[in-house]
């Protein structure tokens, strides 16, 4: 069993379900065959073959009145209660056109029954694919269709089977009754399924509206709409109506010849009978067989391509020879390979859609497409059968099938843009919009949003907003956050001042000048700075009143005016208090005169600063390395070591400050203790070692090329350190390096998960079952890194939506994911890639190619140890030990 | 260290850090307690401050959502390796419901200030925990549908 559902790719979660699904398309196949061969039969012979064409042109209507109600309700409610309907419907019109075929009192019911069953036979396979897409997600739907969809060849085998059994016997009319019998059948089976597993898993509750008419207007104006929105729903349309057109003149075609071949009812309806049974015996073996694996192979698109060769091919055929063999052979293309590769990769198609658009997307060939596709063919064919010679309308069906074929490339084109928007919404992957994107739309109503943003009661709104205004309008910003500052308390008013830095002098002084004696020191402080730096002639005469202050903050500013104004005749009295501050105990004046040291980077004061930078207020580590940070590179002997010694901190502000100071290291300390800071648990850190890192030059940066490389770090700074470098110049072959040796990485790593899960001898075991998850991690991990490298040369949007595809935990969107991934030009990395996802989910079988040497577990959990992963090393380590106590147990 | 892995692998089948990377889980898991609990005893009490969350090692607890403690009409019972608590440690309202032990009882216990303080530390925490909130919302939302 498990050997069957391995080669049918069948997990064992999914056994039952497919039996469900096979059954009940069994059942369907059975009911359909029995339908169109005593439909096709008495129409045939009773009511003749030269009426198809207006039949055709009748159908058109039938079927857009039909598909309207359909579109109207297709995904408004679970899709096995529409079918229950369908089933309803179905039994009560076939009883009464059995009955009156019985009472032989008029002829046209040979039409009507034809038109019922026509459209049946429309809305119930395309009703069954809307139910497929409501059980299964793409992938899964991608493996089990093609299984499905042969159950129904089966039952049009067994329908064959009957019919030509059982038109001898009981008749053709009667066969109308079996048909009856088949659909309650269904009915039963179909309820009790859903007795059991509730409502299809994927179905999604539409919103009611209002009176049919405007609901099936609004369906119907919504497909439109829809096919403007959808590249791949346009061309599944222009696809289907040439098919139409190709089908339905190839059948008229064939019937013609059957029907003058055979004499009588009964012998044309066991031909029916027979040709149903070969047509779907081939069908079958080919669903079976080749169609899996042809798109597994070949993938959707090619073999999108495949039904409308063949039948090109058919119609050459038939234009040579108009006879019973080409006839033939036209049959089992459009009977054998049209459901048996045409409908389920049509089917893939539409996965890929939104639920919403599916199910009115459907419809709409339904209701529109499909019946004028039938009109025109009904119409050619009126028109074209006066002439005797069957070469017009076979030509005719010739040109529709080019163009068919044309439509299908267009239709591949149209796939991946419609897979990769499905997965876009599906997933919530936004375009980045930068702040100052957003900011430099510079429009009237967005500035004055953010000038009503300042001006927000909430001390944190109104600061992000002048923070946005300052950023984006700073004439603006400085006029409204001036008006701000008076009606904001004394902490607010300092904030605020600060955004103000080289802006607006004027505004600023002036505003000064209107400070009340008793103004916060901090407010003057700030001002004056701005005063200072911007050396301004009117700044100078405060300086001497800053330096007589009793607040720190303010004596620092006034040195910072000694210093700006040059007033060299001070200079060294005030070197003696700045020095002071920097070494008094209290903690304002050294933290006033550490924001000094930011302004004016004087490096006298190192022995000063490196002993704040041992203080025990984190405060002042901070602002000491804030201050450091904007050093010049330089000799600074012992820092090295007492900036290692102060990242040990618990506080990660601290340990980024400390990184931010790095880059005032030599090249080999730099190096060393910026990738070791790449590790840091916490992101802030880990950005800050990647701004030294990216900053240090190309030197460094090609240094950490092989850190990635050998995959020396751990998976989630490499991500980090791999994002920034692809904003860098590096050749994008450097990129393709990286993505094929984390794609190999990643089927070590899967290959050491399946030698793991084989060589358990409990996988239940604590040290197994952790080694699996750690293992299962990174491959996750590193399946994300490969595709972060392959941003530099793919579509990076694309590669994030894919990320977010597989990560997002929803196997729908994993499986659109996968799908996605496999239009990447990177075959060998994708191929790779696709076998540790996929089979990450299947069943622990090793990739097919690979590079480990490690066949069983003492030698990969080896080769784990000897990776310089520490969590992965130490997880492996730990399981080694524990294998090795129980051997010597 | 045993112990730690085991932990870790507890943690990682609650729903609450499901999502959670395991070498993250390590950190959560070196700040666990380990509590003992009789059959009988109450956990904690319906409105009570929420200051820890619960992940049972062994035995089973009952949640009752009645104004009186001592009531015990459970609305759903928890056993090894499910999760009490989290939704008050998050987002600081009280508990909404009593918890009696049913079975004798091994908790395994992570303070609120514990936790807010590795995820201060390690911020990738809170997106695993997200996720498997987001998970949990999902499954939620398709249980209604």
């Amino acid at each position: 069993m498990s050997q069957v559902s391995r080669f049918f790719l069948i997990k064992e979660s999914e056994r039952r379900l497919l039996l469900y699904f096979f059954t009940l398309f069994v059942l369907l196949g059975v009911g359909l065959a029995l339908g169109r061969g005593s439909a096709d039969a008495m129409f045939f012979k009773r009511y003749g073959i030269e009426n198809l064409p207006v039949i055709y042109a009748l159908l058109s209507g039938v079927l857009a009145i039909a598909s309207l109600v359909y579109a109207s309700y297709a995904d408004r409610v679970p899709s096995e209660k529409f079918f229950y309907v369908l089933f309803a419907g179905l039994i009560l019109l076939v009883t009464v056109a059995w009955y009156l075929v019985n009472l032989e009192t008029t002829e046209y019911v040979f039409p009507v029954y034809f038109l019922i069953f026509e459209v049946g036979s429309e809305l119930l396979p395309l009703h069954a694919m809307l139910y497929i897409g409501q059980n299964f997600e793409t992938l899964q739907a991608k493996r089990l269709t093609p299984i499905i969809f042969a159950g129904a060849q089966v039952g049009r085998m067994v329908g064959g089977a009957l019919l030509a059994l059982a038109v001898p016997v009981v008749g053709v009319p009667n066969l109308l009754l079996v048909w009856v019998a088949i659909a309650i059948i269904s009915m039963i089976l179909l309820w009790s399924h859903h007795q059991r597993s509730g409502v299809s898993p994927y179905y999604r509750r539409v919103r009611r509206g209002r009176s049919l008419v405007k609901q099936s207007i609004e369906q119907v104006m919504q497909g439109i709409r829809f096919s403007r929105q959808s590249g791949l729903i346009r061309a599944s349309f222009y696809s289907l109506f040439f098919l139409v057109l190709s089908f339905y003149i190839l059948s008229y075609g064939v019937n013609r010849i059957y029907t003058s071949h055979f004499s009588s009812e009964e012998s044309l309806g066991r031909f029916f009978g027979l040709l149903t049974i070969a047509t779907g015996t081939l069908a079958l073996l080919i669903q079976l067989f080749i169609t899996s694996r042809l798109l597994d192979r070949f993938g959707v698109k090619k073999v999108n391509l495949v039904y409308p060769v063949t039948s090109v091919a058919a119609y050459i055929g038939l234009l040579v020879s108009f006879a019973l063999p080409a006839a033939i052979i036209a049959s089992i293309n459009k009977d054998a390979l049209m459901p048996a590769v045409r409908n389920p990769t049509r089917s893939l198609f539409f996965n890929v859609l939104p639920d919403y658009m599916q199910g009115r997307a459907r419809a709409l060939s339904l209701v529109l497409v499909m019946p004028a596709a039938l009109a025109i063919a009904g119409v050619m064919l009126i028109v074209m059968q006066r002439v005797a010679a069957p070469e017009i309308f076979l030509s005719a069906g010739l040109i529709a099938t080019i163009f068919y074929c044309l439509s299908n490339i267009k239709m591949n084109r149209a796939y991946v843009a419609a897979l990769m928007a499905t997965l876009r919404e599906r997933v919530f992957v936004r375009g980045h919009a930068s702040s100052k994107s957003v900011i430099g739309a510079r429009e009237a109503p967005l500035q004055h949003e953010l000038v009503a943003g300042v001006h927000h009661p909430n001390n944190n709104m109104s600061l992000e907003y002048a923070r946005m205004l300052s950023e984006s309008y700073p004439e603006l910003a400085s006029m409204e956050i001036i008006k701000r500052i008076q009606n904001s308390e004394n902490t607010m008013r300092d904030k605020l001042a600060r955004l103000l830095v080289n802006q607006n002098l004027p505004a600023l002084k002036k505003y000064f000048a209107t400070l009340p004696d008793d103004a916060d020191d901090h407010l003057r402080a700030t001002i004056l700075t701005i005063l200072f730096n911007a050396r301004d002639p009117e700044g100078r005469r405060y300086v001497e009143e800053c330096l007589s202050s009793s607040n720190a903050r303010l004596v620092a500013t006034g040195i910072l005016g000694v210093y700006r104004y040059n007033m060299n005749e001070i200079r060294e009295d005030v070197r003696a208090q700045y020095r002071a501050m920097l070494l008094s105990t209290d903690t304002a004046e050294n933290m006033a005169a550490l924001e000094l040291l930011r302004h004016c980077p004087d490096q006298i004061y190192y022995i000063e600063l490196l002993k704040l930078l041992g203080s025990h207020s984190e405060r002042v580590q901070q602002a000491a390395l804030r201050a450091l940070a904007l050093w010049p590179p330089g000799d600074y002997p012992g820092l090295a070591v007492t900036l290692q010694a102060l990242y040990r901190s618990f506080n990660h502000q601290v340990r980024a400050g400390c990184v931010d100071c790095y880059r005032l290291l030599n090249d080999v300390d730099r190096h060393r203790l910026t990738l070791s800071a790449l590790e840091d648990s916490h992101p802030l850190v880990r950005q800050a070692a990647l701004s030294v890192l990216l900053s240090a030059g190309d030197d460094i940066r090609e240094a950490a090329i092989p850190w990635i490389l050998e995959n020396a770090g751990t998976p989630r700074a490499e991500e980090m350190l791999l994002d920034s470098l692809l904003q860098t110049s590096l050749p994008k072959a450097i990129f393709q390096r990286i993505a094929l040796e984390k794609a190999r990485y990643a089927q070590d790593l899967y290959y050491a998960q399946c030698v793991l899960k084989n060589a358990a001898t409990d996988p239940g075991a604590p040290h197994f079952r952790l080694m699996r998850i750690v293992l299962g991690e990174r491959i996750v991990q590193v399946v994300n890194l490969c595709l972060t490298a392959l941003k530099s040369t793919e579509n990076a949007e694309a590669i994030g939506i894919i990320q977010a595809g597989l990560n997002s935990g929803d196997s729908r969107q994993v499986a659109n994911a996968r799908e996605a991934l496999h239009n990447l030009r990177h075959i060998q990395i994708v191929k790779m890639l696709d076998d540790v996802v996929s089979r990450e989910q299947m069943s622990g079988r090793p990739p097919d190619s690979g590079r480990c040497e490690f066949v069983s577990l003492g030698p990969m959990l080896d080769w784990c140890t000897g990776l310089p992963d520490p969590w992965l090393k130490r997880i492996a380590g730990n399981l080694q030990q524990k294998i090795g106590l129980a051997a010597n147990e | 260290m045993s112990d730690i892995l085991e932990r870790i692998l507890m943690l990682k089948d609650t729903p609450f850090f499901s999502a959670v990377n395991t070498d993250d889980l390590h950190v959560v898991a070196q700040e666990i307690q380990e509590e003992a609990y009789l059959s009988g005893d109450r956990v904690f009490d319906i409105y009570d401050p929420s200051d820890r969350v619960y992940i049972i090692r062994s035995g089973k607890v009952g949640i009752s959502i009645e104004e009186d403690p001592t009531r015990k009409e459970f609305i759903t019972t928890l056993g090894e390796r499910e999760c009490f608590g989290e939704m008050g440690v998050l987002d600081d309202e009280p508990r909404s419901a009593t918890v009696h032990v049913i079975e004798d009882a091994v908790l395994l216990v992570l303070e609120k200030t514990k936790l807010r303080g590795l995820i201060a530390t390690y911020p990738e925490l809170s997106l695993g925990i997200m996720r498997s909130l987001t998970a949990r919302l999902r499954e939620a939302n398709r249980r209604q549908t």
